[in-house]
């Protein structure tokens, strides 16, 4: 902690850390310049569509492609007749399955795809495809899915072994408690609903193929092809776009494989194009979940037991065994525990990680069961969460790898030198930040403890309206190392710019700003003198990209990591051609090298200088550019890093009409260091508006036969800005991270998993009841009626 | 999918309806394309030839004659936002068409558009319903008139005739006072009415002596509740009570005949018609000076 404060105290002498530089794309992105991979366009180009499944589960016994051949500008037709066999997944078991196989596993499923001159033309051929089904039973109810005599959407079955995690003994926590209160709750799916669609174009050269798709997740289309085709990853090369707006929606999605296949069908670079409805019904969305619980509670507030078992649907193509959950270490103060996740196939649209999976859905159950323990005590829900939040150096309960996995945390362990563990924090213990001082904070700035009158009670009555506030709290984690660790490549050019290079997704969090941030207060040359690299697998070392709440510590890491190799290459470079000392009395400022030697003040040498001077002899070339790159392993954050969000709402409930009007809010978020305020906020915001969304409105909307009904921005209802109270305030955490780059935790999930919570217990205290989300007028108005 | 089509622009109302004659069930009018766009795209209408009726002159205006105010099809959501100081009644409209959409498509949608569209969902159908508006409308055959009740015939069906135009709506402003009111339940900001309510209110020397309520989003077009009108018919403002709305509103929920649908269930659709009236009514008597507005 110590180390920590001195750290922190370095923040004041920081030139391009932490400071609210623009974005470096603002001006493309408000011209309209910056290209999307739907802007996208290669010479030769040729347009793809994909056949859809209008069953949830059915077989292909025949398909005749004749028809669809033989019309005029049809240059092929793929079916999984001639589609390579092989299992191809995301990261984490979010997708798992072939590109095509021939078995329909959700309405709307990939079944073939036609290349043709135009997307009309395409879209006409479809139309000619005859194929013959065989129609299965269907599961849509993830409980039902469980059943043994379930028709099975998957050949390895539907229900995938419970991932558990368990703390203590729960009887004795029962015993210890003073009372116990339990519920359970049923979540409908939120979808991503990315405003911006999306597209995908292949091309191959021979027997290598690069895919230019809008992606949070470069490195694993890369991995996903070589995996479905089978062909060595040094024959693939992904350039990934900004993708805007994704959520999770934009990791490797299979029709970006069907390019591929159709690109390589055809010998013609392909296009696919993603219709709205499309992007919004035959990619991903947010599990469906279901969540019983019970939390134990002596009468002085303090927790005894926590126990939830959590279903998680996976939809047809989704493997997970678990969702993270990080809510149960930010709750994990009670001594005993049991947390079981059951994940399961159904026969609806393949469910995925979306933002702050199972944090914004188990993670409001705990919440939700937390009040309940409050309101039984009468305690204020602030109080409460602060007496029961974990603390630093507290014992996480998160602790196993998981099932399937690639690596192990005991294979990743192997091998590193005890010397580099001595360095890290302790494992499975919280190494830095809480809800503490967020939520001291937030509720000072929030007025909470005079607008918060007891359980139940509202602040203010007029007429059918009821005004109240709530609290939530939200934590997520910072990255996760299972499936390959990270890294970066940061090059000092000869001109004294520089090139970092690292795996990314550009969904509007500003991470080609904060990465390169990071590298240039590391390298302590102008940010303007900074550029980056995200999406070119070719150049860019694997990472697992933009998922996970990885990209600021873990990318991050290995980014500063990159840069801090380089500058040490410089300094060596600079100490023995220039200043005849050692590089640990060098450093770079604002791009000149200088000495802290008193005596060598006088010698300033810039970057460049120093570069070009050693090029000219430089027989070898080696230092006619500089390339850093990580020289360590990073060590294994999800064992201790977390982010957190406690979040206040004030909202007014129309008891009549159950409408809820959002009428103020406040976010507050510990991540550590903020590389950016700027870019922060709007994420911190973002995430807000995300949550409660899901609070209130947002839901995908399934008919009998497992199809989506509100596939379209009219009928799923996302926030707009206006829903959203306007304060232009974000009040951060003063914590410093003791691995993160310069400080910097990871911060995009948790908000999302907290206002949730805070908007349904603001309610709860409007109406005196809890309304289960999403709390659309109608939903409020039923749960009313129970009370009467 | 938009294919390729024939843009046209008449010069005139006439040379409108005669390109609409010479080319049928193919051909559109083009009014602000905010609702037209959407089908189009989604291969739900088939457009050969585009009519576009923006360059029209005499359509967009919207202006007061003794007794009546008239609305060009044309004019703009955000034209009538701009017309509220005109009547009372218009500032109903207004405060209405500030619900509809965004800023950008209000100053694209047209008040006819709204109404040609004919959604059971549209939030000026119920309203023009309630002001007791009637349609000019000109043909091949000539102009001819049809009350708003009539002119709405069913989901996005009307009483024109394949070639006829919506030229102008018109709202009647009696002599004596009138004040009107649009209450809706939706769910963001931007949203199509769950369910609504407009109503209006005349009252002469103290006295209601017109009462008109229309519901929305219940039923494929506006439904008027004729038996709560004629509850507060012909009594005195001051003697309006709590009860009497209450009253009036009641017989909402047994007009209405709304569906489920992913936007709402039918049961909270037809529980929420007596509050929007009760609300609206109101509205609409606490203008007048009625004690229980
Ligand atoms: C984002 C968004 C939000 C919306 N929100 C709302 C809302 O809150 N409430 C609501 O009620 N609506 C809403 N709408 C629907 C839409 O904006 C309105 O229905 C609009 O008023 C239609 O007018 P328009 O000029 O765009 O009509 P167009 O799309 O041009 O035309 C609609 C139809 O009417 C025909 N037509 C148009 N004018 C005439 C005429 N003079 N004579 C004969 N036929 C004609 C056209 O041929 C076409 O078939 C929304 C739409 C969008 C895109």
């Amino acid at each position: 902690m110590a180390a920590a404060t001195e750290a922190a105290g370095h923040r004041s002498a920081w030139r391009v850390a932490g400071k609210g530089i623009p974005v470096k794309d603002a001006r493309e992105k408000v011209t309209g310049s910056l290209k999307y991979a739907v802007d996208l366009e290669v010479q030769g180009m040729v347009h793809g569509k994909i056949l859809r499944s209008p069953h949830a589960h059915a077989r292909i016994i025949s398909i005749d492609t004749t028809r669809a051949e033989a019309l005029p500008g049809v240059l092929g037709v793929v079916t999984h007749h001639d589609t390579p066999q092989n299992v191809w997944e995301n990261a984490w078991f979010n997708y798992r399955g072939k590109i095509l196989d021939g078995i329909a596993r959700f309405h709307g499923d990939d079944m073939a795809a036609v290349a043709a001159v135009s997307e009309d033309v395409a879209e006409a051929a479809l139309e000619l495809i005859d194929v013959e089904y065989e129609v299965l039973d269907a599961v849509f109810d993830p409980e039902a899915a469980m059943q043994p005599e379930a028709p099975q959407v998957r050949e390895e079955g539907n229900l995938r072994d419970p991932y558990v995690v368990k703390w203590g003994d729960v009887t004795k926590g029962a015993e210890e408690a003073d009372f116990i209160v339990e519920t359970e709750i049923r979540f409908a799916s939120q979808q991503m609903a990315p405003l911006g669609r999306n597209a995908c174009i292949a091309e191959w050269n021979g027997d290598r193929v690069t895919l230019w798709t809008s992606s949070q997740t470069p490195s694993e289309l890369r991995d996903g092809i070589h995996e479905a085709f089978g062909i060595p990853l040094s024959r693939v090369r992904v350039i990934a776009l900004p993708s805007g707006s994704s959520f999770g929606n934009w990791w490797s999605a299979n029709f970006m494989l069907i390019t591929a296949l159709l690109a390589r069908k055809v010998r013609k670079p392909v296009k696919i194009e993603l219709s709205n409805e499309e992007c919004m019904a035959t990619v991903k969305r947010r599990h469906i979940e279901i969540s019983r619980g019970r939390m134990g509670c002596r009468n002085d507030g303090t927790l005894t037991l926590a126990e939830f078992d959590h279903i998680i649907d996976n939809g047809g193509y989704g493997f997970k065994d678990d969702v993270g959950f990080f809510c149960v270490d930010n709750w994990g103060r009670a001594e005993h525990g049991h947390y079981a996740i059951h994940g399961v196939n159904t026969n609806l649209l393949t469910a995925g990680c979306m933002r702050a999976v199972g944090d914004v859905t188990l993670g409001s159950v705990v919440e939700r069961v937390a009040d309940m323990c409050a309101i039984r005590l009468g305690m204020d829900p602030v109080e409460f969460r602060l007496k029961n939040q974990i603390k630093p150096g507290e014992r996480l309960r998160m602790q196993h790898s998981r099932q399937y996995m690639k690596g192990s945390l005991e294979q990743y362990l192997e091998g590193i030198p005890e010397e580099d563990r001595q360095a890290w924090p302790k494992l499975f213990h919280l190494s830095s930040g809480s809800t503490d001082e967020i939520l001291r904070k937030g509720a000072e700035a929030f007025d909470w403890s005079s607008k918060w009158k007891g359980w139940g009670v509202p602040y203010a009555v007029d007429g059918p309206r009821r005004r109240a506030v709530g609290v939530g709290t939200g934590a997520h984690v910072c990255g996760v190392e299972f499936e390959g660790n990270v890294s970066a490549v940061v090059r000092i050019n000869p001109d004294g710019s520089a090139k970092v290079h690292c795996a990314v997704g550009r969904q509007g969090q500003g991470s080609e700003t904060t990465q390169a941030q990071v590298a240039a207060e590391e390298l302590g040359i102008p940010f303007d003198k900074v550029e980056i690299e995200t999406g070119d697998t070719d150049s860019c070392p694997w990472s697992h990209g933009s998922l996970a709440s990885n990209t600021m510590y873990r990318v991050g890491w290995a980014t500063r990591a990159a840069a801090s190799d380089a500058k040490r290459q410089l300094l060596d470079i600079a100490g023995r051609e220039f200043f005849d000392s050692p590089r640990h009395e060098l450093d770079v400022v604002d791009g000149v090298i200088c000495s802290r030697d008193p005596n060598k003040r006088n010698i300033r040498i810039t970057v460049e200088e120093a570069l070009n001077h050693f090029r000219g002899t430089d027989a070898l070339g080696q230092a006619s550019s500089i390339t850093g790159r990580p020289q360590g392993p990073m060590p294994p954050a999800s064992t201790f890093a977390r982010h957190f969000a406690a979040h206040f709402a004030d909202v007014e409930v129309d008891i009549e009409t159950g409408e809820i009007k959002l009428l103020d809010f406040l976010a507050t978020q510990d991540s550590g260091t903020i590389m950016n305020p700027q870019v922060m906020k709007n994420q911190m915001i973002g995430g807000a508006i995300c949550g409660a969304g899901f609070a209130i409105y947002e839901a995908l909307s399934f008919d009998d036969d497992g199809r989506i009904l509100n596939a379209n921005l009219l009928d799923y209802k996302l926030l707009r800005a206006a829903d959203f109270p306007l304060r232009g305030e974000v009040i951060y955490g003063d914590s410093y991270d003791p691995v993160g780059p310069f400080g910097a935790r990871s911060a995009g999930e948790a908000p999302a998993a907290a206002s949730g919570p805070a908007i349904a217990q603001a309610v709860y205290n409007a109406v005196g009841t809890w309304v289960d989300m999403p709390m659309t007028p109608e939903n409020v108005v039923t749960a009313l009626d129970t009370l009467h | 999918m938009i294919r390729q089509f024939d843009y046209l622009r008449p010069d005139s109302i006439d040379a409108a309806i005669t390109m609409k004659s010479r080319h049928g069930e193919r051909a559109r009018y083009w009014a602000g394309g905010t609702d037209l766009m959407l089908q189009w795209r989604r291969g739900e209408v088939m457009v050969d030839h585009c009519i576009d009726l923006t360059h029209l002159t005499g359509l967009d205006g919207i202006e007061a004659f003794p007794g009546e105010i008239r609305i060009g099809a044309m004019a703009t959501l955000d034209d009538l936002d701009r017309a509220t100081s005109m009547h009372p009644v218009m500032e109903a409209l207004g405060d209405t068409a500030r619900l509809m959409c965004t800023k950008q498509t209000r100053t694209l949608a047209t008040v006819g558009g709204n109404m040609c569209n004919a959604s059971p969902g549209a939030d000026l159908s119920p309203l023009f319903v309630a002001l007791e508006s009637h349609c000019l409308i000109q043909g091949p055959n000539g102009r001819r008139e049809v009350s708003m009740e009539d002119f709405l015939t069913g989901v996005n069906t009307t009483d024109l005739g394949a070639e006829e135009l919506l030229c102008t709506i018109v709202v009647p402003v009696p002599q004596a006072r009138r004040e009107a009111s649009y209450r809706r339940v939706a769910r963001t900001v931007v949203d199509i009415a769950l369910v609504s309510a407009a109503v209006s209110l005349t009252a002469d020397a103290g006295t209601v002596t017109d009462a008109r309520i229309a519901l929305g989003s219940v039923a494929p077009i506006p439904v008027r509740v004729t038996e709560g009108e004629k509850v507060l018919a012909g009594r005195s403002l001051d003697d309006i009570g709590a009860g009497h709305l209450e009253e009036a509103a009641g017989h909402a929920a047994t007009v209405a005949r709304p569906i489920s649908d992913v936007r709402a269930g039918a049961g909270y659709r037809a529980r929420m018609c007596p509050v929007l009236v009760r609300r609206a009514l109101a509205d609409a008597l606490g203008r007048l000076g009625g004690h229980e507005g």
